[in-house]
């Protein structure tokens, strides 16, 4: 009986909210990061004088672990953990978590693939390095949804109200 | 469908390289140029060593070391993959044709002994001198066996050419299999076929009967020898192959004669390969990258050696390929 309460514990919930939006859109974001650093590490070995355009490249696949840590950041505050002085009660605890999940999963899923677009830009810069700014186009192109995903998770949160 | 492996690195890698190959602009240039030197300038100017002042005739060392050192970047790049083995495979066949008929006929070959195979040369020496096959691929082991009984049988050096040529795309073809890369296995099958192809017109025109041809029929390719069987006794062959994807090759080239038709099976094979130019991500670059460097050395020699011969620039460039890039 303890542990069920433990995890119906309002606050405990919303932890859970703020750790799925940064954990999986920090995870999307390492990974996109990672195969966008390795594409441009490609060129820059052949290539050094690329790395300032390559790095702008490499760096879009990482703001979807910031949006994610954004989110975690203002759930955690909401319910009380860090500064704040309302505790969730269970059901709001719910809505917290709820609230987590656009980010965290749109985050991890466009955070790989905004790499791979990025990865793909790579191959333009390094052959056409006039033509960075339609490598980056096609990259932000991914971002969009993890705004969207970003937006969900804020208005959600923003609607509930703890207490 | 199967997610294939991706490798961002070595395809960015590839990526830039690729702006080191000839275009075909450059390629006709070197074809108009007056003296062999100034296409050996450009050829280092494009990142290939340059040949000793005065011995122009040494290119081919050049050549080789370009394609030696494009095999190494690829090794480097994807050391676990093993599709390079379907570029590396024809170089140990060419050696072991080298050492048979060199062992048949008691003569020095070793001046056509190339390097970049999968098997050191020491190696295949060793095995065909003990007749002891035991640590060369199986494919391999058979392949000289068969040339040596042929040999023996018929006391022709061309069999061994014939027994070895089959098993190289034997092995080619299962080196393909083995890399599991679709792209890799359909670039086999066309060369087994564009070889098939091009055998069918010679022997044709060397008035041989189909069995001579099925000597020399390539296995793994996606025309089946009923086929070519069928085209064979016709005066109209392009008809039999309206079906395949080789139709185009055909009505352009049959009747312009075996070196145009030869450059038309080259130029089909460059269109499949330039495929992989707009993928980002997986292992096809690479192969296509292998196949474009080899395919640029092979114009790069037409050209000098015919520079060499004093051919002129007008015939050198109708034999100058369609390029990668």
């Amino acid at each position: 009986m303890e542990f069920l309460s433990a995890i119906s514990d309002g606050q405990f919930l919303a932890i859970a909210g703020a750790a799925i939006a940064a954990l999986f859109a920090g995870m999307g974001s390492a990974k996109g990061t990672s195969i966008a650093g390795q594409a441009a590490a490609g060129v820059v070995t052949e290539d050094p004088s690329k790395f300032g355009q390559l790095l702008v490249l490499q760096l879009l696949p990482g703001t979807q672990g910031l949006y994610g840590f954004i989110i975690a950041f203002l759930i955690l505050s909401k319910a009380g953990i860090i500064g704040g002085e309302a505790i969730p009660t269970a059901s709001q605890g719910f809505q917290l978590l709820a609230a987590g999940l656009p980010i965290g999963l749109v985050g991890y899923v466009s955070g790989i693939y905004q790499g791979k677009a990025a990865a793909a830009g790579v191959g333009i810069v390094a052959k056409k390095p006039e033509e960075l700014g339609k490598a980056i186009t096609f990259a932000a192109i991914v971002e969009t949804y993890a705004l969207l995903g970003l937006l969900v998770s804020f208005l959600a949160y923003n609607g509930i109200t703890v207490g | 469908m199967a997610q294939q492996k991706i490798y961002p690195y070595a395809v960015a890698r590839i990526r830039v390289l690729e702006k080191n190959l000839l275009s075909k602009h450059t390629l006709n240039q070197m074809a108009d140029e007056k003296e062999v030197e100034s296409c050996l300038r450009t050829l280092t100017e494009y990142g290939y060593e340059s040949v000793p002042e005065g011995n122009v005739r040494e290119f081919e060392k050049v050549l080789s070391a370009e394609l030696n050192k494009t095999y190494a970047v690829i090794r480097e790049l994807v050391p676990e993959e093993n599709f390079i083995n379907i570029f590396l495979y024809k170089n140990d066949y060419q050696n072991l044709k080298v050492l048979l008929k060199e062992e048949v006929s008691k003569t020095d070959g070793s001046k056509y002994i190339v390097q970049g195979g999968t098997q050191p040369v020491e190696k295949l020496k060793k095995a065909i001198l003990e007749r002891n096959y035991i640590d060369l691929p199986e494919i391999m082991a058979e392949a000289i066996a068969e040339a040596l009984e042929l040999y023996s049988k018929t006391q022709s050096g061309q069999m061994i050419d014939i027994a070895l040529d089959r098993g190289a795309f034997r092995q080619m073809t299962e080196a393909a299999k083995k890399s599991n890369n679709p792209f890799a296995i359909g670039y086999t099958a066309r060369v087994c076929d564009l070889t098939n192809l091009k055998s069918f017109l010679r022997m044709r025109h060397m008035n041989k009967d189909f069995a001579a041809f099925m000597n020399v029929f390539a296995e793994g390719g996606s025309i089946s020898s009923s086929v070519f069987f069928g085209a064979y006794g016709t005066d109209n062959p392009s008809e039999h192959f309206k079906a395949t994807d080789y139709s185009q090759i055909f009505e352009d080239g049959y009747e312009k004669g075996f070196t145009e038709f030869e450059k038309l099976c080259d130029d089909f094979l460059m269109e499949y390969v330039k495929s992989a130019k707009y993928i980002a991500l997986t292992l096809e670059p690479l192969i296509a990258y292998l196949y474009a460097k080899e395919a640029e050395i092979k114009t790069v020699r037409i050209i000098l050696t015919s520079k060499l011969n004093h051919i002129s620039s007008e015939i050198i460039k109708e034999r100058v390929r369609e390029t990668y890039v």
